[in-house]
C-alpha cells in the first residue's frame, strides 16, 4: 500500500546516479594501483555527470511533485540542474588537468565533487525547508573538505578551516530562520507557506517581526553562500587560500545553488510580504556591488581579485532579484548560467597557469603570456570581457537582462548603481588583459603542457560564453519559463 | 541584383570577418599583409555599391535588411543606411584599406594580431553606422572599443598602456550610461527597433515627458560626447592618439571620432529634438570652447602628434556646432566636415607616422628643412595641411563654409556670435598649421640627423596621392556628394522644426526674424553652394 511510486525515482534520478557514481568512485579508489589512482577516477566522474544530464532529460519529461511534495520537478528545477551538473562537468575535466600538477590527484577530489553536486540538487529541486537543509549541508561539508584538498599548504588548510566556521555559523542562522517561519506558518513546504499565506496577523497576535525576522536570518544563512555583503568577509581568503579549481567551483556551483533556494524562500513562500524584505535584497545588492568591485581595484593575487569579482557578480544577481516577479527571477537564472560558464573558464585558465604549489597566481606573473600562448590567452580574454560585459558575450547578455528587469520594475537608482559599478569593474579585469597583452615578459613563468580534458573544459565554457551571448533565445525562453513555473 | 540589394550591407559589414579567418590560415607575414590588404580592397569595392546604387531622392533607409534574433526581446538584425550613414560606410572601408598600408612596414611585432583586430575593428564600426536596431547598435559600439584599446596597448608608443585603459574606461563609462537610456526607452516603447520608435515618438505613440526627454537626450549625449570629443570630455583623446600606431591613429581620428557626431545626429536629434533644443546652445558653447581651446593647446603642442589630436578637437567642435544650430545647411556642412576630417586628418597622421618611422620621434624641435631632403614628402604635407586649413577648392572649405553659413542664418539665438567665433577657430586653425609646417618643412636643415632622410617611397606615395586627390574631389565636386545625403539631412532638420517654446521666444524678441520661424525646412537646398 505504502509503496513509493517508481516515477518519484524519475524525478530524483540525477541525484541517484550522481550518488551512486561517487560512491562507486570510493569503491575503485582502494584497489586501484597508486599509478593510475584518481585518473581512472576522474573519468568515471565525468561519465556520471554525463549520465546525470541524461537522467535530468528523464527528469524533464516526469514534472511533478516527489516524496510528500518534498521534491518537486519543474522548468526551474530542470534549468539549475543543467547548469549546476554542466558546471561540476566542466570542472571535473580541468581537474584532470588541474591535479595531477599539483600532484594531489585523488578519486576523493572527485567524489566529493560529486556529492556537492547531489547537494547543490537538491537544494535545486527541494521545497521543503529541512529538503532544502539538508542539500545545503551535504553541498557544504563536501564544499569544506575541498577547499582544504591541498593538505600540505598552510593557506589551504586555513581556508578550509574558515570556511568551515564561518559556514557553519552561517547555517545555525539559517537553520533558526526555519524554525520561525515554521513558527510562522505551521509548515516547512514552501508552496503551502505559500498557499495559506504567512499570516502576518493570526490567533489575534501580530506577527509581522517574526516573519520579518525569518526573511532576515534566512538571508543571512543565504548571503554567505551566495557571498553577497555584509556577509562577504570569508570570500577573498577562502577563495585565495582554496585550490584555485575549487575557487572556481565555489564562485560557481554553490553559489548558483544558494541562488535558488533564495528564489524559493523569499519569491514563492515570503513572496505576499516582499514589501518587507525588498529593502534589505536593494541595500545588500548595492552593498554587495561597491564593495565587491572596489575591493577587486586593489588586488594583485588573482584569486583575490576573482573573489572580489565573485562578490560582484552576486550583487549584479541581487540586482535582478530585487526586481521581483518573472522578470526578476529569469534575468536571475539567466545571469547565473552566463555567470557560471565565464568564471569557471577563466579559473580552469588560473589554475592550469598557477603551476605547482599555486606559485603564480599574481598579476605580474601574467605578463606577456598572452602572446606565448595565444588561444589560453584568447580563451581568457573572451572570459574577462564576458565578466565585464562585452557585447556577444553571455556576461552583457546576462548583465542586460538583469538591468532591463530592474528598469521594469522601475529600480531607477540601483539600476543606476549597477551600471556605473560595471564601468567600474571594467578596470580590473582590464588589468588583467593588460598584463596578458601589454607588459613585457620578465622571467618567463614555467607552464605545464595543455592537456586535452582543460581545453574540452574550456571550449565548452567558450562555447557557452559565446552561445549565450549570441544567440540567448533558448536559454531566455527556458529561463522565462522556468520563472513562471517557480512562482505559479 | 535585388538579392544583392537586400544583403549588401550585411556583405560589407561581415566581409572583414570572413577575412579575419583566412588571417587565422595565413603563416607568413607576409601573406598575413596580403591578406588583410585584399580583404579590405574588397570591403572598400563592396561599399562603393552603396553610392552607386544610391537613391538620391530617397531620405529614409535604403538597403534595409531585417531579420528576428532574440524574439523574446523583440531584438532585430535590423541594419539600414540613409544620408547619413552612406558616406560614412565608404569612409571606414577608405581608412580601413589605407590602415592596413601605412601599416605594412611599421608593424613588425606579430602582425597577423594586428590585421585581425584591425579587421575586427572595421566590422565594429561599420555596424555602428548602419545598424537601425539600438540593441545591435549598442553591441557594435562597445566591440570598437576592444579591438581599439588593444591596437593602442599592444602596438603603441611608449605611454600605451596608460592611454589603452583610459581610453578603454573613459568610453565604457559613456556607453553604460547610453545602456542604460536603451533599457529605458525599451521598457517606454517596448522595442529596438529605432524606424520604430522614431515614428511612435512623432506620431505620438508614447509620449516622453519633458524630464524623461532630457535625461533620455542626455544619457545618449555624454555617450556621443565622449567619442567626439566634444569639450570638456575630450582629455583621453590626445593620450590616446599619442600612443596609437598610426594605423590606429587613421583609424581613430577618421571613423571611431565620427560615431559621435553620427550617433547625435541619428538619436538625440532623431529622438529627443525637444531636448536637442532645449540643450542646444549649451552644446554649442561647448562645441565653440572646444574650437578654440583645441586650437590655441595645439598651437603651443612641441609634440607634433600631439598637435594633431587637438587639431581634432577643434575640428570636431565644428561639426558638433553644425549639428546643433539645426539648419539645413549646417547639417549638411556638419556631415561632409565628418567625412573631411577623416581624409584630412588621417592624412595629417599619416605624414607624422612616416616622419616617426625614420625618426622615432614626435619633437617638433628634432625636425625643420624636411623640404631639402624629402621634396615629394613636403609637397604633399603642404597639400594636406592647406585641406585641414581650409584652403578654397579643397574639401575643408567646403564644410567649414557651409557650418559658418548655417550657423548664421540659423534660426537660434546668437547665433552671429556664434558664426563669429567659430570663423576665428579657422583663422587660429590656420595659424597653428602654418606654425608646423614652417617647423617641420621649412627652414634650415638645422638637425644633422635629418640629413639622410629617405623620401617617399612608392606605397607612402600612393596612400599620400590617394588622400591629396580625395581632398581636391571633395574640395570641388561636393555637390557629389552632398546630393546623396540631402533628403536624409533635410528629413532630419525637419523633425526638429517643431515650434518649442524656447524657439517662440525667440521669435518674439527679434521681430526680424518673424519671416523665419521654421526656417530649417524652408532653406533652399544646399550642396552645390561653391
Amino acid at each position: 500500500m505504502n509503496l513509493v511510486p517508481s516515477v518519484f525515482y524519475l524525478r530524483i534520478l540525477p541525484e541517484i546516479i550522481l550518488s551512486a557514481f561517487a560512491l562507486l568512485i570510493m569503491l575503485i579508489e582502494g584497489p586501484a594501483r597508486a599509478g593510475s589512482r584518481g585518473r581512472a577516477s576522474g573519468w568515471v566522474a565525468l561519465v556520471g555527470c554525463l549520465a546525470a544530464l541524461a537522467a535530468v532529460l528523464v527528469q524533464a519529461a516526469h514534472p511533478g511533485d516527489a516524496f510528500h511534495a518534498m521534491f518537486r520537478v519543474d522548468a526551474f528545477t530542470v534549468f539549475l540542474h543543467v547548469v549546476l551538473i554542466a558546471a561540476t562537468a566542466v570542472v571535473i575535466l580541468a581537474a584532470m588537468d588541474y591535479l595531477p600538477q599539483q600532484g594531489i590527484e585523488r578519486g576523493e577530489f572527485y567524489a566529493l565533487l560529486l556529492f556537492a553536486t547531489v547537494g547543490m540538487g537538491f537544494m535545486a529541486g527541494s521545497v521543503e525547508l529541512i529538503m532544502i537543509f539538508i542539500g545545503l549541508e551535504i553541498s557544504s561539508i563536501a564544499t569544506y573538505i575541498l577547499c582544504g584538498f591541498r593538505r600540505s599548504n598552510a593557506l589551504s588548510t586555513e581556508s578550509a578551516l574558515k570556511y568551515f566556521l564561518l559556514g557553519s555559523f552561517a547555517t545555525a542562522f539559517f537553520l533558526y530562520g526555519i524554525a520561525l517561519l515554521y513558527g510562522a506558518s505551521g509548515t516547512t513546504n514552501l508552496y503551502a507557506m505559500a498557499a495559506q499565506g504567512l499570516h502576518i496577523s493570526f490567533d489575534g497576535i501580530n506577527h509581522t517581526g517574526l516573519v520579518l525576522a525569518a526573511a532576515g536570518l534566512v538571508f543571512v544563512g543565504l548571503g554567505f553562500k551566495i557571498s553577497a555583503a555584509p556577509f562577504q568577509m570569508w570570500t577573498p581568503d577562502v577563495y585565495e587560500g582554496a585550490p584555485a579549481l575549487v575557487t572556481g567551483f565555489m564562485s560557481a556551483g554553490p553559489k548558483a545553488a544558494a541562488f535558488a533556494v533564495a528564489l524559493r524562500v523569499f519569491y514563492v513562500a515570503l513572496g505576499s510580504t516582499s514589501a518587507a524584505w525588498f529593502w534589505m535584497i536593494w541595500a545588500a545588492a548595492i552593498l554587495s556591488m561597491c564593495i565587491g568591485n572596489l575591493g577587486a581595484l586593489l588586488q594583485t593575487n588573482i584569486k583575490r581579485m576573482l573573489a572580489y569579482s565573485s562578490i560582484a557578480q552576486a550583487g549584479y544577481v541581487l540586482v535582478a532579484f530585487a526586481a521581483l516577479g518573472d522578470a526578476g527571477a529569469a534575468a536571475v537564472l539567466f545571469y547565473l548560467a552566463a555567470y557560471v560558464a565565464m568564471n569557471i573558464g577563466a579559473f580552469a585558465i588560473i589554475s592550469h597557469w598557477a603551476h605547482t604549489d599555486e606559485k603564480y597566481v599574481t598579476l605580474s606573473d601574467y605578463a606577456g603570456l598572452g602572446f606565448r600562448f595565444p588561444w589560453m590567452g584568447f580563451c581568457l580574454s573572451i572570459f574577462l570581457f564576458s565578466l565585464i560585459g562585452v557585447p556577444m558575450t553571455g556576461g552583457f547578455f546576462g548583465k542586460l537582462y538583469v538591468f532591463q528587469a530592474a528598469l521594469h520594475a522601475h529600480l531607477v537608482g540601483l539600476t543606476v548603481v549597477a551600471l556605473l559599478n560595471s564601468a567600474l569593474a571594467a578596470f580590473y579585469y582590464l588589468r588583467v588583459i593588460v598584463y596578458l597583452y601589454m607588459r613585457p615578459e620578465e622571467k618567463p613563468i614555467a607552464c605545464a603542457r595543455f592537456t586535452a580534458p582543460l581545453w574540452l573544459a574550456l571550449a565548452s565554457c567558450l562555447g557557452v560564453t559565446f552561445w549565450l551571448g549570441i544567440f540567448p533565445s533558448q536559454a531566455l525562453d527556458y529561463a522565462v519559463k522556468s520563472a513562471q513555473q517557480l512562482l505559479r | 541584383m535585388d538579392f544583392i540589394n537586400a544583403t549588401i550591407l550585411s556583405w560589407i559589414i561581415f566581409f572583414p570577418l570572413l577575412g579575419i579567418l583566412a588571417l587565422l590560415l595565413a603563416k607568413t607575414a607576409r601573406a598575413q599583409r596580403l591578406v588583410a590588404l585584399g580583404t579590405t580592397i574588397i570591403a572598400f569595392l563592396l561599399s562603393l555599391h552603396l553610392p552607386f546604387h544610391w537613391n538620391s531622392a530617397e531620405g529614409g533607409f535604403q538597403f534595409l535588411q531585417r531579420h528576428a534574433w532574440i524574439p523574446a526581446f523583440h531584438i532585430e538584425y535590423l541594419v539600414g543606411a540613409d544620408g547619413l550613414s552612406l558616406w560614412l560606410c565608404v569612409l571606414t572601408t577608405f581608412l580601413s584599406l589605407v590602415g592596413v598600408l601605412v601599416s605594412w612596414k611599421s608593424i613588425q611585432k606579430n602582425p597577423k594580431a594586428f590585421f585581425i583586430l584591425l579587421l575586427l575593428l572595421e566590422t565594429g564600426m561599420l555596424g555602428v553606422f548602419c545598424s537601425l536596431d539600438l540593441f545591435l547598435f549598442y553591441a557594435f559600439w562597445e566591440i570598437t572599443l576592444v579591438p581599439m584599446a588593444f591596437l593602442i596597448g599592444i602596438w603603441g608608443h611608449e605611454r600605451r598602456l596608460y592611454a589603452a585603459v583610459k581610453f578603454f574606461l573613459y568610453t565604457m563609462a559613456g556607453s553604460v550610461l547610453m545602456l542604460g537610456c536603451i533599457l529605458w526607452l525599451y521598457n517606454l516603447t517596448g522595442t529596438f527597433d529605432f524606424t520604430a520608435i522614431q515614428a511612435g515618438l512623432k506620431g505620438g505613440m508614447f509620449a516622453l515627458s519633458t524630464t524623461t526627454e532630457t535625461w533620455l537626450f542626455l544619457g545618449f549625449f555624454i555617450a556621443f560626447a565622449i567619442k567626439v570629443p566634444l569639450f570638456p570630455f575630450h582629455t583621453w583623446l590626445p593620450d590616446a592618439h599619442v600612443e596609437a600606431p598610426t594605423a590606429g591613429s587613421v583609424l581613430l581620428a577618421g571613423v571611431l571620432l565620427k560615431m559621435g557626431p553620427y550617433g547625435m545626429l541619428r538619436f538625440n536629434l532623431g529622438l529627443f529634438p525637444r531636448a536637442a533644443h532645449a540643450l542646444s546652445s549649451v552644446i554649442v558653447v561647448l562645441g565653440l570652447v572646444g574650437i578654440i581651446y583645441g586650437a590655441l593647446v595645439a598651437f603651443v603642442q612641441p609634440n607634433m602628434k600631439k598637435l594633431v589630436a587637438y587639431s581634432s578637437v577643434s575640428h570636431m567642435g565644428f561639426i558638433m556646432v553644425g549639428v546643433f544650430t539645426f539648419s539645413l545647411i549646417g547639417t549638411q556642412g556638419a556631415i561632409y566636415q565628418m567625412l573631411n576630417h577623416g581624409i584630412s586628418t588621417g592624412g595629417l597622421f599619416i605624414l607624422v607616422g612616416i616622419l616617426y618611422e625614420r625618426r622615432h620621434t614626435f619633437d617638433l624641435k628634432e625636425y625643420g628643412g624636411i623640404a631639402t631632403v624629402m621634396p615629394v614628402y613636403a609637397a604633399f604635407f603642404v597639400w594636406i595641411v592647406m585641406s585641414s586649413v581650409g584652403l578654397p577648392l579643397l574639401n575643408g572649405f567646403v564644410g567649414e563654409f557651409m557650418i559658418m553659413l548655417g550657423t548664421f542664418t540659423a534660426a537660434v539665438a546668437h547665433a552671429h556670435v556664434f558664426a563669429i567665433v567659430a570663423a576665428l577657430g579657422v583663422i587660429v586653425g590656420a595659424m597653428y598649421l602654418l606654425h608646423w609646417t614652417r617647423l617641420t618643412i621649412w627652414g634650415e636643415l638645422a638637425n644633422p640627423k635629418n640629413q639622410t632622410l629617405l623620401d617617399l617611397d612608392g606605397r607612402e606615395t600612393a596612400v599620400l596621392a590617394a588622400i591629396a586627390l580625395l581632398t581636391l574631389v571633395m574640395g570641388v565636386a561636393s555637390p557629389y556628394f552632398l546630393n546623396k545625403t540631402e533628403a536624409s539631412t533635410s528629413r532630419v532638420v525637419a523633425s526638429l522644426a517643431v515650434p518649442s517654446p524656447r524657439h517662440l521666444r525667440v521669435v518674439r524678441m527679434r521681430p526680424t526674424r518673424c519671416e523665419l520661424p521654421t526656417v530649417n525646412c524652408e532653406q533652399p537646398p544646399a550642396g552645390g553652394s561653391q
